[in-house]
């Protein structure tokens, strides 16, 4: 329970953790564009059919996408973490609140957090759609942003976070983060099934499995990643609604970097829940027809520059709008972009360009006679 | 970590009393020596030739614990936050705690040792909200005069050698799996065909992942060292009964690695027990136990003579 003291980035101080934080040499990050997320569920089941369709896996869900603000797998898992914590505020960028880690202080554990009944994950679908807000009178349209009536999509994955509350909840010291990717692993050969860490996870993305009787958890797709491919759920987004990179601290952000970019430069992709104090790294770009009351609670207080940002300047952005359109653009994780006249250009982690694509695409015009093979075309409008 | 210094020098102080105690007094386990040879069979006619020694228990709270869900007598959370910071756990000397019952038995080449207490549910799934009941038993890794190590796990440097049964693989060697205490929603699920065809063609392997024999014997060095040994040379086998749990180990009297307890013939030796009842949310280190080692003592065989 002896608490090191570390700095935490996204909650703007320092903050108490079981361990010294080590940040890696890379730290795995992905940013999901809530914006464009329309719940297909396809990251979902391409994470499934490739780790999870084991024995005692059934009801996992590495990857879900739940409908905010009724969904939530497991049920409620956001709303009972945050009021254990008490809520908190912020004073700024510093969140003047408790950590998951601080509460447990209090509370004598070393992690705040619970354990979900097992009907808890019965209904990964719950809320699904359900929308909520004003009442809309027959005939009314919407005119703006924020919408009266309201609901979004939010994509998680596993954070790997900096300071993840699962490595915390061990007491065997069975979960790690590796320090060339900063992804978390639970080590299968020594976890003994406690379940600690299901419990201790804000974001309940560790899962005990009871046929093997021992605990998973997403592994960031590391054989992809190490190979430099980005995960399953990233490369098989239908929507382009997601990006897999290495994001760098504040301080070392690189204008070149697409994680970097959207996270330091722009601020436009922001953690989920920072105020558990776990340093997550899935970002997202808020949804910008939901009011910002409400997205204050789950992005933090940057959201409503953040909404600004991509409601308003990204037409007279083309960096920002060429880094959009890279998204899904390869397989390969890119380290590197540029824009130049109205192209955006994909880097891997080797330098080699693997995406090139324009911000507009190109207009062709198709003749309805064909003149070389002397045929009309049905096909056109 | 005062507490624990306190703690250690207790247990200490204990281990040298107990150091003189001799085969015949009775305040320590006899490992009764017999002519017959030894198994699993926790109903054997041959445990009734040996002697039970009862070993009361106290109950630990790990104040951590987030998931007791079905426990009854948790400390009150106020309480919990009273207590200093430093504490990693708490006695609770007021909750309900089993007695273990112990009797051994030894015929020059293998030792039996039969653990029966009290549970009032059998607690066999280790699923997604549920706890299960075990057993588990230390003993220090080399017989000695002079100091043990202490009896919670050992110290780094001191290491212990520890058994653990567990409800949910004896479950599981015994086919008595629960399905739906695993899995939510699983009422009249449908199980693929391939499921059948595959334990038809591997008759009598496990149906789940766990390697139901490699799980018993570990090492430790102190708290959260707890590691399972390669070489697993202990095999048990317990039975829930009219609301007792009887457990049986059974292992070579010599040991074959040095991660595992020093036995002899003859000689004294400490356990120490540990007992997690599933119902009350007993995980890890929330569980019963004793703080100080209970002298085991090997009746010496007639003849030296491995059979």
């Amino acid at each position: 329970m002896h608490k090191v003291t570390n700095h935490n980035w996204q909650i703007g101080r320092e903050m108490k953790y079981p361990y010294e934080g080590h940040r890696p040499k890379k730290q795995f990050s992905a940013v999901f564009d809530t914006n464009k997320c329309i719940a297909c569920q396809t990251c979902t089941l391409s994470c499934k059919t490739t780790w999870t369709s084991g024995r005692g896996q059934e009801y996992m869900f590495w990857n879900n996408v739940e409908t905010k603000p009724y969904g939530g797998y497991p049920l409620a898992w956001d709303m009972r973490v945050l009021e254990m914590i008490g809520g908190g505020s912020w004073k700024g960028r510093t969140y003047t609140g408790k950590t998951i880690f601080e509460k447990a202080i209090e509370e004598r554990k070393d992690v705040e957090g619970f354990l979900p009944d097992l009907e808890d994950w019965a209904a990964p679908n719950i809320g699904e759609d359900e929308v909520t807000g004003e009442k809309m009178p027959q005939g009314m349209h919407i005119k703006g942003f924020p919408h009266p009536m309201w609901f979004f999509y939010l994509p998680r994955i596993c954070n790997h976070c900096t300071y993840p509350a699962c490595v915390a909840s061990c007491p065997r010291q069975a979960i790690y983060k590796r320090p060339e990717d900063g992804i978390v692993l639970i080590d299968q050969s020594r976890c003994n099934g406690y379940k600690h860490c299901v419990a201790g996870c804000p974001y309940k993305k560790p899962m005990f499995n009871s046929t093997t009787t021992r605990s998973e958890k997403c592994v960031g797709c590391y054989p992809k990643v190490e190979q430099g491919i980005q995960t399953q759920c990233v490369e098989q987004c239908i929507g382009k609604i997601r990006i897999q990179g290495w994001v760098s601290t504040p301080d070392k952000a690189e204008e070149d970097n697409p994680m970097d970019y959207l996270v330091h430069i722009r601020k436009v992709a922001l953690p989920l829940y920072p105020q558990f104090g776990t340093e997550p790294h899935v970002y997202y770009i808020p949804p910008i027809h939901v009011p910002t009351q409400y997205l204050k609670q789950m992005f933090g207080p940057e959201v409503e520059d953040a909404v600004r940002i991509y409601r308003d300047k990204i037409t007279s952005d083309p960096v920002m709008q060429g880094l959009l359109i890279l998204f899904g653009s390869s397989p390969e994780i890119m380290t590197k972009f540029e824009v130049k006249k109205g192209t955006a250009y994909g880097y891997n982690m080797k330098g080699k360009l693997v995406a090139e694509v324009p911000i507009r695409e190109p207009n062709v015009i198709r003749e309805a006679y064909d003149r070389k093979l002397d045929v009309y075309r049905m096909d056109i409008t | 970590m005062k507490k624990r210094i306190l703690l250690l020098m207790i247990c200490i102080f204990l281990t040298i009393i107990a150091g003189t105690v001799s085969a015949s007094d009775n305040r320590g386990i006899r490992v009764l020596y017999v002519e017959q040879a030894l198994d699993l069979n926790v109903a054997a006619d041959v445990w009734n030739e040996a002697e039970p020694f009862t070993i009361e228990l106290v109950a630990l709270e790990s104040l951590d614990h987030m998931g007791a869900t079905h426990s009854t007598d948790t400390l009150p959370r106020e309480f919990i936050r009273s207590i200093p910071e430093a504490t990693d756990f708490v006695l609770n000397l007021s909750k309900a705690a089993p007695s273990v019952s112990v009797k051994a038995i030894h015929n020059g080449s293998k030792v039996a040792m039969q653990f029966t207490w009290e549970d009032s549910t059998e607690d066999k799934e280790n699923s997604l909200d549920t706890y299960r009941d075990a057993l588990a038993v230390l003993f220090p890794i080399n017989i000695s005069t002079g100091y043990n190590p202490s009896p919670l796990m050992g110290a780094k440097g001191e290491p212990v050698n520890v058994w653990q049964w567990r409800a949910e693989w004896q479950a599981e060697l015994d086919g008595r799996r629960d399905l739906e205490a695993r899995q939510p929603l699983t009422e009249g699920v449908w199980i693929s065909p391939v499921d059948r065809i595959l334990k038809n063609q591997h008759p009598g392997m496990s149906s789940g992942l766990i390697n139901t024999s490699e799980r018993i014997e570990y090492i430790a060095e102190g708290y959260s060292t707890l590691t399972k040994q390669v070489q697993q040379d202990v095999d048990a086998k317990g039975r829930y009964a009219d609301g007792k749990y009887t457990v049986v180990f059974l292992r070579d009297i010599e040991r074959t690695d040095l991660s595992d307890a020093e036995f002899k013939a003859g000689a004294q030796t400490y356990i120490n027990v540990a007992v997690w009842n599933g119902h009350e949310g007993n995980v890890d280190g929330m569980k019963s136990l004793t703080f100080s080692w209970t002298p085991i003592v090997f009746d010496p065989a007639p003849a030296l003579v491995k059979r």
